[in-house]
């Protein structure tokens, strides 16, 4: 869910090993400054993955033409805007769809080339209102304009009940929407409401072809999964989707855009899983893969013809508690008193889960705030370094006694729980069975469960079904708002994100003055304050901020500026309408 | 095989017991025991039955046990037989601790499936008529799906338990053995000793368990090791797909599933797994077909002639 | 004859039904029920009642299951639960895929195994014939998964030979030299498999035709090894071989489930495996449905066969024809 949505928040599932986030926000920021813009479809034949056009002489010289063919291990779901949950239909959606803004590499919001906006959005003295200005020129692919009803249309869709749109927390911060003229729209906040910003660098649906649809049944629309009906603004339009196998992009000869694509054809081919994924890398037949599992990087890295690129992301990863009795088969969650939490936080080894594990791709996280950032709480929030006689302290504080098989219970309930994680990331089977190992040792039992990523989020995560979860958010925009929708006792499923059903008044609080004010140095101390207090109740607990190693054929080429950005959410097809593909 | 065996219960059942002459089994274990193949296949699968029962005195490590420290190290290093996998778990303990689930399954399943198979066959086969029909209608239609299938699709459904398995595979597994008994009942219930028994007002379930299924037992018998081969690489392949054997339990096919992922730095991980599942299921196969030579009559009979002809 | 292929024919279908019973009542078996299985829970709860009755979930079983047969029957076999997609659309593409790698598979063990198998059962014990039964040992045992992977490693990535995975090259769809090219390894691992029985079975039907009285006859009456072989014993060895044939259409679909996800073949054994993840029940029914009832066609055919090449069977099969 995720992907409209992203209001700061972003919380993004990470799905799937490596692979990314869900979704969240814009992302297709394509673009950037390279020369020539020549773009006539050269459609060539696309034989091999890389392309040929051999006439290139210099190999910095941009040329058009190639087939990009990229790797993933799931399919796409529907990459209507209003429904984009998951990351493979998000990376097809950056393609198709151009966004009303973009990012910057430092995570701004900017109108690019490419972007639908012309300028930044107007904001009112009273910090009420935000004023959108369309381009002129931009067009779906059937010829109709883009226009301020379909932003109205979009943002409308998003936000009303009725269509069970995953991003609608993004976008009920808005009272009223008025189109000014074909290009301009106003939107109203009902409070002040800082980070609606990050709200806006999204893409948009076409009002003129879902306005009739009533909206029970647009997520059912053929509209987002069937390439002829899917009408799209963005420079590359879809051709194809063979289910389970592979969706093919063409450039869009028709794009409106100032700025052509460079790649001809892009392939995102499906794969049964990582493993098979990455040997065709090695082998030659994928470009490029967003996230190399972390077992077969020094293999990918030794491989002569691949780039691998590897800098922290915007995405930390954690254990979530569930504080619902419901979802205990004793109707108690054992994660209620706050030393029998802090007792888990010590017992958790991170230091070891980043060393082995990460291979040094990451660091230990202590709250949610992206670390280096304005609103990093830092000393303020309480470590938790790794010390079992501690943790047994706390929990025989908590009441908990070793019953004959060793594990600890308290009122006869044996503290025992399963722990759920997505089937098929191996850093994240690798970290339950860490954990399983590391609370064994203090006399927790932990059962581990691997599920289908989808089937998971729809089933257990999404409606807050579950013991407790290894899960990770994006964090997609530099601001710490998006906390709310997560921790916020407001959020609870199924309409929240706040999966584990945790209440806090304190927090509550904090998080709703921390955007209700315009006033930067005072939302410093509000969320330094949220920091420590998180951190110190801990509704997860927070385990690192990691990375996640993109790699591509060196004949993927891009200048300085256009290079694939790490910290982005679909960072990984950073400024994509400005890479070419040189002759091998 | 019902020609011959049959006469030997004949006397069996008028004769005192000990009287017995050198029955089907002394016999049968005579001709087994001079078969190289068979008696390396029952070594090497008792070995393993042993390390399994004996894995906790066995197994060096706890297979579960992670350190850190020293994960991926090459086979032979000091202390490690086989070397770590990737959360510096013992391989070689891992190897057998998989073994008691891999055999568990693979005998369970066969139990399971000869049971099931075994009854169904036993009254289709000797009350026949409508509930010969029935049954073998549902022998038909479990037949015609596909196992691999039906077994991930019931798995996706009910979730994936260990035992769950086990119930699966025999509750898909147990045709073969139920045309088998059916077959063997057919024949021997129009037998002499059989309308004697009734005679004497033996009861049905009397002569069913008594008489029939004594003389039916050496082909379930075959049947069914070679199905504990069978479903050894069943639990295998839906552990490989992950539908099997969750962690922390491990399995053959679990940590085949799970060195997919070192192919490319480590491929060797790959290899223990899957030659520990090629070597038992061989030799359960080698077992199963001694005891066949050493238990169907027929067999004797035919090679000599077989010997003549060319 | 005639009576014999009728009996046959609705025998054939009432096991259909029965299968579609079987598979019905799996699904509303499933804990939760198949709201659990068809609503999404993010749902509330008027919203999911609203749409379990659009579903049909809220009327009496046996009235679905006439629906959702009747459904069927007219082909249609239902829509993805995540995205509405037709659910005939995955299956019917991925039907051919399978049957190219399986159909080159089956066919290749068969050209080799019969000859091999006819040709052992003559030189009885001899080095060829051991060499099959230890080829059939292996492969009985093997697991094919791990047999494809270790093809991969050593073929694709160490010495670089042949495709690693998938039907096509990309942007070589259609290109008969490299879809042979993608077959090699694939159909390798399922050969191994067939070949193992099929030798094994060749060998011993006709040794058991040699066995016959008629074919003392025939050799007695001073015929050339060569004609009693292929005169007369080569098409009574057949008759069963071509039973087998039928009976192991399922195995045919099933064992290939494995090597394709390994060898990321986009068959039907990929996709339900794919689509079990997913949990597309309504893709996985279908999908069995429709095995299914290949695999019954394939045994009918295999029978009717049987019944035209050996006239015996009319009566032969009398007293076990249900067996």
């Amino acid at each position: 869910m995720k992907k409209p949505n992203k209001v700061t928040i972003c919380l993004t599932i990470m799905a799937l090993a490596g692979t990314l986030l869900a979704g969240c926000s814009g992302n297709n920021n394509n673009g950037g400054n390279t020369t020539t813009n020549t773009t006539e479809p050269a459609n060539t034949t696309t034989n091999t993955p890389t392309t040929e056009d051999t006439t290139a002489p210099d190999p910095n010289t941009p040329v058009d033409g190639g087939n990009l063919v990229i790797s993933s291990f799931s399919d796409i779901i529907s990459v209507n805007p209003i429904y984009v949950s998951d990351t493979a239909s998000g990376d097809i959606g950056s393609f198709l769809y151009a966004n009303l803004y973009d990012y910057n590499r430092g995570g701004d919001i900017v109108a690019e080339p490419w972007s639908l906006a012309a300028e930044l959005p107007a904001v009112s003295e009273d910090g009420l209102t935000y004023t959108i200005k369309l381009k002129v020129e931009a067009k779906w692919n059937d010829g109709t304009p883009v226009t301020a009803d379909d932003v109205i249309f979009t943002f409308d869709t998003i936000r009303n009940p009725e269509s069970a749109s995953p991003g609608i927390s993004s976008y009920d911060k808005i009272d009223t929407m008025t189109k000014i003229d074909a290009q301009t729209v106003a939107i109203k906040l009902k409070q002040i409401y800082s980070p609606f910003l990050y709200s806006l660098p999204v893409a948009i649906a076409p009002a003129h072809v879902l306005k009739d649809v009533p909206l029970p049944e647009l997520q059912k629309n053929p509209y987002g999964s069937d390439p002829a009906k899917t009408v799209t603004n963005g420079p590359w339009k879809w051709t194809e989707w063979k289910n389970g196998q592979y969706i093919t992009l063409d450039a869009d000869p028709n794009y409106w855009g100032s700025k052509k694509p460079h790649i001809q054809k892009i392939t995102y081919k499906i794969y049964a899983d990582q493993n098979t994924e990455i040997q065709a890398l090695i082998k030659g037949d994928v470009d490029l893969t967003q996230a190399v599992p972390l077992p077969m990087l020094e293999t990918v890295k030794a491989n002569e013809g691949l780039n691998v690129i590897l800098a922290p992301g915007p995405q930390y990863e954690y254990l979530a508690f569930n504080f619902k009795d419901d979802n205990f088969a004793s109707k108690v969650s054992p994660f209620k008193g706050m030393k029998t939490r802090q007792a888990v936080a010590y017992a958790i080894n991170r230091q070891g889960m980043v060393d082995n594990i990460l291979k040094g791709t990451g660091t230990p996280l202590n709250a949610p705030f992206l670390p280096g950032t304005w609103a990093d709480p830092g000393d303020a929030a309480t470590a938790y370094n790794y010390d079992a006689e501690k943790a047994k302290a706390l929990l025989a504080e908590d009441g908990w006694v070793a019953g004959s098989d060793g594990i600890l219970a308290k009122d006869g309930v044996k503290f025992s729980f399963e722990l759920q994680y997505n089937a098929g990331n191996s850093r994240r089977e690798q970290v339950a069975a860490v954990i399983q190992q590391n609370l064994k040792d203090v006399g927790i039992e932990v059962k581990t469960k691997a599920i289908d990523f989808a089937a998971w989020i729809d089933q257990n995560v999404t409606p807050g079904k579950f013991e407790a979860i290894l899960l990770s958010w994006s964090l997609n925009s530099p601001d710490p708002s998006s906390n709310e929708s997560i921790f916020s006792s407001a959020y609870f499923p199924p309409a929240g994100q706040n999966v584990g059903w945790y209440k806090n008044e304190k927090l509550d609080k904090l998080w709703i003055d921390g955007y209700s004010t315009a006033d930067q140095a005072k939302r410093k101390e509000i969320y330094a304050e949220a920091g420590k207090e998180i951190s110190t109740d801990l509704p997860y607990v927070f385990l690192y901020q990691y990375g996640l190693p993109e790699a591509h054929k060196k004949t993927i080429k891009y200048a300085e500026e256009d290079r694939p950005e790490s910290s982005l959410a679909y960072g990984y097809f950073f400024h994509a309408i400005n890479w070419w593909i040189a002759a091998e | 095989m019902s020609d011959t065996a049959a006469p030997v219960t004949v006397k069996g059942v008028k004769r005192a017991v000990s009287e017995r002459p050198p029955g089907l089994w002394k016999t049968g274990w005579k001709k087994f025991s001079r078969n190289p193949f068979a008696m390396a296949g029952l070594v090497i699968v008792t070995l393993f039955v042993l390390s399994a029962v004996g894995a906790r005195w066995i197994a060096p490590y706890d297979p579960a046990q992670i350190d850190m420290m020293f994960p991926n190290l090459p086979a032979g290093s000091e202390g490690h037989l086989l070397g770590t996998d990737e959360l510096g778990r013992d391989i070689f303990s891992r190897l057998i601790y998989s073994s008691q689930i891999s055999l568990l399954v693979g005998f369970s399943v066969a139990i399971v499936a000869v049971v099931i198979g075994t009854f169904i066959g036993a009254v289709s086969g000797y009350f026949g008529g409508w509930v010969d029909t029935i049954f073998m209608r549902f022998v038909d239609v479990m037949n015609a799906i596909p196992l691999l299938f039906l077994n991930i699709l019931i798995l996706t459904i009910f979730g994936s338990k260990f035992w769950y398995m086990i119930l699966i595979l025999g509750f898909t597994g147990w045709m073969g053995v139920a045309r088998l008994v059916r077959g063997t009942f057919l024949q021997l219930r129009e037998m002499q000793y059989v309308e004697a028994a009734r005679a004497i007002g033996v009861s049905d379930w009397g002569i069913i368990i008594r008489h029939l299924l004594r003389n039916a037992s050496a082909p379930i018998i075959v049947n069914a090791t070679l199905m504990v081969g069978g479903a050894i690489l069943s639990e295998s392949a839906l552990s490989y797909l992950g539908l099997g054997v969750q962690p922390p339990d491990t399995s053959w096919g679990l940590m085949l599933s799970n060195s997919r992922e070192f192919m490319l730095v480590d491929p060797i991980q790959a290899v223990y797994p899957g030659l520990c599942i090629l070597i038992v299921v061989l030799s359960v196969n080698f077992i199963g077909d001694g005891l066949r030579d050493a238990l169907d009559p027929r067999k004797k009979a035919f090679k000599p002639r077989k010997g003549l002809g060319k | 004859m005639t009576e014999y292929l009728i009996r046959r024919t609705l025998q054939s279908i009432l096991v259909m039904l029965l299968i579609t019973v079987v598979t019905f009542i799996l699904i509303h078996a499933a804990p939760g029920g198949p709201k659990q299985i068809y609503l999404s829970p993010n749902l509330s709860p008027e919203a999911a009642e609203r749409q379990a009755a659009n579903l049909g979930l809220d009327r009496p079983l046996p009235v679905q299951y006439f629906d959702w047969l009747g459904d069927l029957l007219r082909g249609d076999l239902g829509y993805t639960f995540k995205n509405n997609l037709p659910v005939g659309d995955l299956i019917w593409p991925t039907v051919g895929n399978t049957m190219i790698l399986m159909g080159a598979a089956w066919l290749l063990s068969l050209i080799i195994a019969i000859p091999w198998g006819i040709y052992n059962s003559t030189r009885e014990y001899g080095f060829s014939d051991q060499t099959a039964s230890f080829i059939a040992y292996v492969g009985f045992a093997m697991p094919s998964f791990w047999f494809g992977i270790i093809l991969q490693e050593l073929f694709a990535l160490k010495w670089d030979l042949l495709p690693l995975s998938d039907m096509w090259s990309m942007g070589k769809e259609g290109d008969i030299g490299d879809l042979l090219m993608h077959m090699v390894l694939p159909v390798s691992v399922l050969t191994l498999g067939f070949l193992a029985g099929y030798v094994k079975y060749a060998r011993s039907s006709m040794l058991e035709v040699l066995d016959q009285d008629y074919i003392r006859t025939a050799r007695a009456k001073g015929l050339g090894e060569r004609r009693v072989v292929f005169r007369h014993a080569l098409r009574n060895a057949l008759i069963p071989v071509i039973t087998v044939l039928g009976l192991d259409l399922p195995i045919l679909v099933a064992g290939a489930a494995l090597t394709e996800n390994v060898f990321n073949w986009p068959g039907m054994g990929r996709m339900f495996v794919q689509m079990a993840t997913q949990r597309e029940y309504s893709v996985l029914m279908a999908t069995t449905i429709l095995i299914a009832f290949f695999v019954i066609i394939g045994n009918l055919i295999a029978d009717i066969l049987y019944a035209v090449v050996d006239p015996r069977v009319k009566l032969g099969r009398k007293g076990g024809a249900s067996a």
